[in-house]
C-alpha cells in the first residue's frame, strides 16, 4: 500500500550546496579505466610514465621534478596551503583509454556533463577545434580540416608528445624549468592532459581555439601541462574555461602553461576559472616572447577557494610586448590572490597590465605583480592599474605590486585605487527604479567592463552572467 | 586640528622607517618622504600608515633622485583595519634614475579591510623626462643645468610642502628662484 508518502531524508551537505545556487555544482557516477593510488612516490610517478608509454627522457624528466618537489619548500606567501591534504589526491585519473575523434564516441555520462556545462554549443558557434578535459585524459576532440591543413597542430599534450617528440623535447620545461617553484616541479612530475599547440610560420589561426577543462573526482588532482609553440609571425588565440562540480573536501589543481612566442607572433590566452568552492588552484603560467612578438594574458577568476596565479611575460627580444588583463572575484571563503608578472630584458620592450578585483560576503582578493626592467632593457615602458571594489564591510583587498627597476632609460607607472561602489550612482540607477542588487551588479560589469570587451563574445556573456549570479544576494 | 606632519629623509646609504599609527578618529596625517641617493649604496625607505579607526586622512608623498650607483628601495603600506570607515590615504611615490649605473625599487602596498574608505597608490620609476630637457636647453641652459633644475623643481614638490622652512632650504638645491 503506498497510502503514505515517501519519506525524503535531505543530506544536510547536499542543502548546504544548494543554497550555493552553484549551476555547475552536479557528480556524475562514471567508472574509471585507471585510478592510482592516493598519494605520490617515486615509483608511482615512474609507472605512470610506464603506463602512458613515454620516452626515456620524459620518464627521467618526471623522476628528477618528483625528487625537487620533495625538496623544494611551500611558497611563503600568498594564500594559506596548509588546509590541502596531500596524501590524499589522487595523482593520476583515466576515464577511458584513448582520445575520442567524434562527439558519438563520447560515453554518455561525459556527454552528459559537457552537455551541461555548454561546450557542444560552445562547437557550433564555429569555434576552430574543441578539446576537453575530463579530469585527466583529453576525451574529446576536433579540429577543423581547414587549420590541420595549415599545419596548425592543436592535439592533447600526451598524443602531442607521441606524434611530434621532437618538438615537444625542444620546449618542454624550457620556460617553466622543473625548479621554479615547487607546484611546478609537482606538475612536471605528475602531469596528465592539457593542450599542445603548434602554429607554422606566418599562420593566422582566425578562430579561437578552446579547450573546456573540468574536475570530476572527488579528491582529484589536475595537472595539466600546455604547450603552445607560435611560430615567427604567427597568430593564435587560445580559450581556456574550467568549472568543478561541488564536492566536500579540497581538490587541487596545479597547471603549467607554456608558452613561446616567437619573433612577429601574436598570442592571446584567455582563462576563464569557476572551479568550484574547495578547489586549490596553483598555477604557473609563463610566456616567452621573442623580438616584436606579443603576449596577451586574459584572465578571469571567479571560482576556486584560493587562487594563486600571475601570469608572465618574459620580453626577451626587442620591441615584445606583453599584456596582462586580470578579473578576480572573491566571495565567500575564496581568496583569490592573483596579478601578473612582466620581466623586461631587451630594449623597448613594453608591458601593460590592468587588474579589477572585486571582494565581497567576506572574500578576500589580493593584487600580487611584478615588474621588472633589467639592465639593458633601454626604452622599456611598462604600466601597471589596479583597481579593487569592496563591497561590504566583511571583505578585504589588498596591494602587493613589486617594481623593480635596473635600468635608468625606462618609463614606470603604476596605479591602484580601492574603493566601495558610489552611493550617487546607486542612487542614480535605483531612482530610475531599478533594485538594489540589479543596480549592484550593474555598476560592478560596468566596472568590468574595459577588460571584458576584450573577451570573445560568448565568454563575455558567460562572464557577464557568473558575475550576476555571483552579485546575487550579496547586498545586505 | 589635528593635522600633524611627518618627515623622513634618508640621504645617506642605510635603513630608514617610519610608522604612523592612527588612534583617534579625525586625526590628519601627512607623510613627507626624500630619498637623496648620490653615493653608491643600498638606500631602504620603509613606511607604514596603519589605520586602526576610522574617520582618518592620510597623505604620504615620496620623491627620490638615484645617482652614482645607488640603489634605491622604497616600500610604502597603507593598511586599514576592519570597522576602520570613513578612512581617506593616498600614497604617492616618484623615483627618478639619473644615470645607468643607479636602480629603484618600488613596492606600493594596500591591506584594506573596511569598505567604506577611499584608498589608492600611485608609483612612478623613469628618467628625466627628455621633452622637459629640450625646453629648457632650448632657451640657452646648458644641458646640466637643466638637468639641476628639473631635479630640482622635482624634489620641490615634497619640499614646498614642509612645515619646517629650515629643512626644506636645506635639501632644497636647485631652486628656481
Amino acid at each position: 500500500m503506498s497510502r503514505f508518502a515517501k519519506i525524503v531524508k535531505l543530506d544536510q551537505d547536499a542543502v548546504k550546496s544548494l543554497s550555493e545556487s552553484y549551476q555547475l555544482g552536479h557528480h556524475d557516477d562514471f567508472v574509471y579505466a585507471y585510478k592510482s593510488e592516493r598519494g605520490l612516490s617515486a615509483q608511482m610517478v615512474a609507472d605512470l610514465s610506464l603506463r602512458k608509454n613515454e620516452p626515456d627522457w620524459m620518464r627521467d624528466l618526471r623522476i628528477r621534478a618528483f625528487s625537487l618537489y620533495e625538496m623544494m619548500p611551500m611558497p611563503n606567501f600568498g594564500g594559506d596551503l596548509g588546509q590541502i591534504n596531500w596524501e590524499e589526491i589522487y595523482y593520476y585519473l583515466a576515464p577511458t583509454k584513448n582520445e575520442s575523434k567524434t562527439w558519438a564516441e563520447v560515453p554518455d555520462a561525459i556527454k552528459k556533463t559537457f552537455d551541461k556545462i555548454g561546450v557542444p554549443e560552445a562547437e557550433k558557434e564555429m569555434l576552430a577545434g574543441v578539446k576537453a578535459q575530463y579530469d585527466s585524459e583529453v576525451i574529446y576532440g576536433s579540429l577543423r580540416k581547414s587549420l590541420s591543413k595549415k599545419g596548425v597542430v592543436f592535439l592533447g599534450m600526451d598524443e602531442g608528445l607521441k606524434q611530434y617528440p621532437e618538438l615537444v623535447k625542444e620546449y618542454f620545461s624550457k620556460i617553466v624549468p622543473l625548479a621554479d617553484n615547487k607546484l611546478a616541479a609537482l606538475n612536471s612530475a605528475v602531469w596528465s592532459g592539457g593542450s599542445f599547440i603548434y602554429v607554422p610560420k606566418n599562420v593566422d589561426v582566425e578562430l579561437p581555439l578552446q579547450a573546456y577543462f573540468r574536475i570530476n573526482s572527488e579528491n582529484a588532482g589536475q595537472f595539466e601541462r600546455t604547450l603552445i609553440i607560435a611560430d615567427e609571425g604567427s597568430k593564435v588565440h587560445y580559450v581556456e574555461g574550467c568549472s568543478a562540480p561541488a564536492y566536500s573536501s579540497g581538490s587541487l589543481h596545479a597547471a603549467v602553461v607554456e608558452i613561446i612566442v616567437k619573433k612577429g607572433a601574436k598570442v592571446q590566452y584567455t582563462t576563464v576559472q569557476n572551479w568550484y568552492k574547495n578547489v586549490y588552484n596553483l598555477v604557473t603560467k609563463r610566456a616567452y616572447v621573442e623580438e616584436e612578438g606579443e603576449m596577451r594574458w586574459i584572465d578571469g577568476n571567479l571560482g576556486s577557494r584560493l587562487t594563486m596565479k600571475y601570469p608572465a611575460c618574459v620580453l626577451a627580444g626587442r620591441k615584445a610586448r606583453g599584456e596582462t588583463l586580470s578579473i578576480a572575484m572573491a566571495g565567500s571563503g575564496q581568496h583569490q590572490d592573483a596579478g601578473a608578472k612582466m620581466i623586461h630584458l631587451a630594449p623597448e620592450t613594453t608591458s601593460q597590465i590592468i587588474s579589477k578585483s572585486i571582494s565581497k560576503n567576506g572574500g578576500r582578493a589580493t593584487y600580487r605583480g611584478m615588474v621588472k626592467i633589467n639592465k639593458g632593457a633601454k626604452g622599456a615602458k611598462s604600466k601597471v592599474v589596479c583597481d579593487a571594489l569592496i563591497l561590504d564591510e566583511k571583505s578585504r583587498s589588498d596591494t602587493y605590486p613589486m617594481n623593480m627597476i635596473f635600468e635608468n632609460e625606462v618609463s614606470l607607472e603604476h596605479e591602484a585605487t580601492v574603493s566601495k561602489v558610489g552611493e550617487d550612482q546607486l542612487f542614480y540607477l535605483m531612482s530610475r527604479g531599478l533594485p538594489e542588487h540589479e543596480a549592484e551588479a550593474m555598476i560592478v560589469n560596468g566596472f568590468l567592463e574595459p577588460i571584458m570587451k576584450q573577451i570573445p563574445l560568448e565568454y563575455a556573456v558567460e562572464m557577464n552572467r557568473l558575475v550576476e549570479m555571483e552579485m546575487e544576494g550579496s547586498v545586505g | 586640528m589635528n593635522k600633524t606632519q611627518k618627515v623622513i629623509i634618508l640621504d645617506e646609504p642605510g635603513k630608514k622607517e617610519l610608522i604612523v599609527d592612527f588612534g583617534k578618529e579625525g586625526e590628519e596625517v601627512e607623510v613627507l618622504g626624500l630619498v637623496l641617493a648620490d653615493k653608491p649604496g643600498d638606500y631602504y625607505m620603509k613606511i607604514v600608515v596603519d589605520h586602526h579607526v576610522g574617520k582618518t586622512f592620510g597623505r604620504v608623498m615620496v620623491r627620490g633622485v638615484a645617482s652614482n650607483g645607488a640603489r634605491i628601495q622604497v616600500e610604502g603600506m597603507i593598511k586599514i583595519d576592519k570597522e576602520a570607515n570613513g578612512v581617506d590615504d593616498f600614497l604617492e611615490m616618484r623615483l627618478l634614475l639619473l644615470d645607468s649605473k643607479s636602480q629603484a625599487v618600488a613596492e606600493p602596498k594596500l591591506e584594506i579591510e573596511a569598505n567604506e574608505v577611499k584608498a589608492s597608490h600611485a608609483a612612478t620609476v623613469g628618467k628625466i623626462d627628455e621633452e622637459e630637457l629640450f625646453y629648457l636647453t632650448s632657451r640657452g641652459i646648458d644641458r646640466t643645468k637643466s638637468e639641476e633644475l628639473i631635479v630640482g623643481g622635482f624634489l620641490d614638490q615634497v619640499l614646498s610642502r614642509m612645515d619646517d622652512q629650515v629643512l626644506a632650504t636645506k635639501y632644497g638645491k636647485g631652486k628656481i628662484e
